[in-house]
C-alpha cells in the first residue's frame, strides 16, 4: 500500500466528478428520447461508468484509510465499527453500481426481456416471494441432501483407502482423474435414469462432490510428517490411536478444505441438474422457465437468490472449519 | 556412574544395510553401521557424534525398534528393542519438535500418557510437573506455533518425559537451535539428567555439545558408518558455563577432532 490515501482520495474525486458531469449529459440527452440505443453513447456511457465506480472506490477508500488507520493502530481487539467502517467501501461501490445500471437502463429504455432493471427485479422478486420460497426449498434439499451424502462417502471411502494399501493403489489414480473432469456433464444422464424427483439432482451433487472430498481427505490422512508416525511407534500406540490422534486431526483442514469448495459445486450441481427435469420447482427449474418466456426480470430474482445460498452455504463450511481447526496455520496472526 | 554388573544397553555387532536401487535399475547396498559394539551402564550421558552417513541416527532408530537391524543383536534391559518399546522403556526426542499442531502445549505433554492409559488426574499432574521442569508451566495453554523454536524443543523434552521413561534417546534435538539457546538447553538438560538419574543417548554433530553433555561420547565415522573410538570425558559435575573453557574440556574436545579426522582419512582412497 504504498499510495497516499490523500492522493487516492483526490484522483476518487476527480473520478467522480468527471463520471458525473459526463453521466448526467448523456442520460439528460436520452430521457425518454425515441432513439434506443446509439453506439456512441453506450460506449461512452459505460466508459464513464467505469470511471465513476473507480473513483467511489477511491474516494471511499481513500476516507476509510484517513479516518480508520489512525484508529486501527492502537487496537487489538475486534471492533464492530470498525470493520464496518472498512467494509464502506466495498458497500459504498455496489450501491453505486447498482445505482447506475438502474439509471443506463432506464436512459436507454432497454426493455425487460432483454437486461432487467434491479428495481423490477426487486418487484419481481416480492410479487413471486412464494413460488421463489418453493424453489429454494427444493434446490436446498437437493443440495443439502446430496451433500451430505456425497461428503460422508467420500470421507468414509478415503479412511477406507487409507487403511488399505490395494485400495490406494487401485483407486485412488481414478478418483485423482475423476476429481478433476467436470462430473456435472454427467447431470442429464443422470436425471434421465434416476427420475425427475428431488433425488436424482441429489444424486448429482453426491456424485460431483464424492471425488474431490475423497481426494482430500485421503491426502490428509496420509500425508502424515513422518516422524510423528516415529513418536507414536516409540510409543507402541496401537493402529486405533494413531488413526484418531493423529491421522484425523492431520486430515481436517483437508477436509475442510474440500468441504468449502464442495459447497459451490452442490449448487451448481443442483441448479444445473434441475434444467435437464424437475417435478415443477427449483431455482434451476425457475431459471429456464422464465427464461423461456423472456421473464428476466424473475430468472434474476432466481440467481440472486441462488448467488446469496452459495454465499452463506460457503460460509457456513468456513465457520465450522474455524471452529474446528482454529489451531490451522491458514488462522494463525 | 557406578559399575552396574550388566549393562543397560548392549550392541553386539550390529549392521545396518539399506538395500536400494538406483535409477539405471543396479542394485544399490548402502552400509549405514557395520559390526557396531557398544555397552551403556544405567545412568550414563552417551553421545553420538560424527558427519552426516556416520550412522548415529541409524544406531538410535535401531536401539530404538524403529528399524531392524540387518544382522547382530541389541539388548535393553535384557529385552529386545521390539519388547523394550512395547514396555515403554524409553523416550525419544527428535531432530525436530514433532508436535502435534492440534494439541495445546500442555494437550501435547499429556499424549503419551493418553495412549498408555493414565487417568486424567494423572495426567495433569505429570504433565504440569514435566513443564515446570523444563520451565515451560506459564505456557501450558499455548499451541505449539505461539513458542519459539527452542521452546517447542523443551515441550518435545517434557513430552518425551512425561512417563517417565528410565531411558532417553535424543536425536540431535538442538540441532536446529541458535548457539546461544542451545547452550542454554544443554545445561537444563545436565540438571534435568542429574535430577531424574536417566540415562541419556544423545546425538549430535556439535563437539562442544558432546564433550559438555557427555561421561562417554562414541566417535562415529561414514562410508561404512562405524564406532571409530569411545571418548571416557572425565571433566566434574556439576558442569557450568567454565566447564567450557577448562584447559581439559578442549584436551577432549581436541582427541574427538581428531579421531574424527582420523575417521576421515581413508575417505579419498575409496
Amino acid at each position: 500500500m504504498a499510495t497516499k490515501p490523500l492522493n487516492v482520495l483526490l484522483f476518487g474525486t476527480a473520478g467522480v466528478f468527471i463520471s458525473l458531469l459526463g453521466m448526467i449529459l448523456v442520460i439528460a440527452n436520452h430521457w425518454n428520447s425515441s432513439e434506443v440505443w446509439s453506439g456512441l453513447s453506450v460506449v461512452l456511457s459505460c466508459v464513464l461508468a467505469l470511471v465513476g465506480l473507480l473513483g467511489v472506490g477511491g474516494v471511499s477508500s481513500g476516507v476509510v484509510s484517513l479516518l480508520v488507520a489512525p484508529r486501527a493502530k492502537d487496537k487489538t481487539g475486534f471492533d464492530l465499527g470498525l470493520s464496518m467502517i472498512s467494509l464502506l467501501p466495498a458497500i459504498l461501490l455496489a450501491v453505486v453500481a447498482v445505482v447506475l445500471v438502474e439509471a443506463l437502463i432506464h436512459a436507454f429504455q432497454i426493455p425487460v426481456a432483454q437486461i432487467p432493471a434491479p428495481t423490477a427485479v426487486i418487484q419481481k422478486f416480492l410479487e413471486s416471494r412464494q413460488v421463489l420460497w418453493r424453489d429454494t426449498q427444493t434446490t436446498l434439499l437437493e443440495a443439502g441432501i446430496g451433500y451430505v451424502i456425497g461428503a460422508s462417502l467420500g470421507i468414509l471411502m478415503a479412511i477406507l483407502v487409507s487403511r488399505y494399501q490395494f485400495l490406494n493403489k487401485g483407486l485412488m489414480p481414478y478418483a485423482t482423474i475423476f476429481s478433476s473432469i467436470p462430473i456435472v456433464a454427467l447431470a442429464p444422464v443422470i436425471v434421465k435414469a434416476a427420475g425427475l424427483e428431488w433425488g436424482s439432482k441429489a444424486a448429482v451433487v453426491a456424485i460431483t462432490i464424492f471425488f474431490p472430498v475423497l481426494v482430500n481427505t485421503a491426502r490428509g490422512l496420509l500425508e502424515v510428517n513422518p516422524l510423528t508416525i516415529d513418536l507414536m511407534r516409540s510409543y507402541a500406540a496401537d493402529p486405533r490411536r494413531v488413526f484418531l490422534d493423529l491421522r484425523i486431526p492431520n486430515a481436517l483442514p483437508y477436509i475442510f478444505n474440500a468441504l468449502k469448495i464442495s459447497t459451490t459445486l452442490a449448487l451448481i450441481g443442483a441448479i444445473v441438474a434441475e434444467f435437464f427435469g424437475s417435478t415443477g420447482s427449483g431455482l434451476g427449474f425457475r431459471i429456464l422457465v422464465e427464461t423461456g418466456q423472456a421473464s428476466f426480470d424473475s430468472v434474476w430474482a432466481a440467481i440472486n437468490i441462488a448467488s446469496f445460498l452459495g454465499i452463506v452455504f460457503y460460509n457456513l463450511a468456513a465457520l465450522l472449519e474455524r471452529r474446528v481447526t482454529g489451531w490451522h496455520v491458514s488462522f494463525r496472526e | 556412574m557406578t559399575n552396574a554388573i550388566s549393562p543397560l544397553v548392549a550392541v553386539n555387532d550390529v549392521s545396518m544395510i539399506y538395500r536400494t536401487r538406483a535409477p539405471n535399475g543396479e542394485a544399490l547396498e548402502t552400509v549405514a553401521l557395520k559390526n557396531a559394539n557398544l555397552e551403556i551402564n544405567q545412568g550414563e550421558f552417551i553421545s553420538l557424534i560424527g558427519p552426516s552417513g556416520c550412522g548415529k541416527t541409524t544406531l538410535l532408530r535401531l536401539l530404538a525398534d524403529l528399524i531392524q537391524p540387518t544382522s547382530g543383536s541389541i539388548g535393553i534391559g535384557g529385552k529386545t528393542p521390539q519388547q523394550a518399546r512395547e514396555a515403554r522403556a524409553y523416550g525419544y526426542v527428535f531432530q525436530a519438535p514433532a508436535l502435534f499442531d492440534w494439541r495445546t502445549v500442555m494437550g501435547n505433554v499429556m499424549l503419551p500418557l493418553e495412549i498408555m492409559g493414565y487417568n486424567l488426574a494423572d495426567r495433569k499432574a505429570r504433565a504440569e510437573n514435566m513443564l515446570a521442569l523444563v520451565g515451560l508451566e506459564k505456557f501450558s495453554k499455548n499451541f505449539p506455533w505461539q513458542l519459539s523454536g527452542g521452546m517447542q524443543q523443551r515441550v518435545s523434552i517434557a513430552r518425551a518425559l512425561a512417563f517417565e521413561p528410565q531411558l532417553l534417546f535424543m536425536d540431535e534435538p538442538f540441532g536446529a537451535l541458535d548457539e546461544i539457546t542451545r547452550e542454554n538447553l544443554n545445561l537444563e538438560l545436565l540438571r534435568l539428567w542429574r535430577e531424574t538419574g536417566k540415562t541419556i543417548i544423545f546425538v549430535t554433530h556439535s563437539i562442544p555439545e558432546a564433550v559438555f553433555l557427555s561421561t562417554r561420547v562414541v566417535v562415529m565415522t561414514p562410508r561404512p558408518g562405524k564406532i571409530e573410538k569411545i571418548v571416557n570425558v572425565d571433566l566434574p559435575h556439576p558442569r557450568d558455563f567454565d566447564t567450557r573453557e577448562s584447559p581439559r574440556f578442549f584436551e577432549i574436545a581436541t582427541e574427538i577432532r581428531e579421531s574424527l579426522r582420523h575417521g576421515h582419512g581413508y575417505e579419498g582412497n575409496e
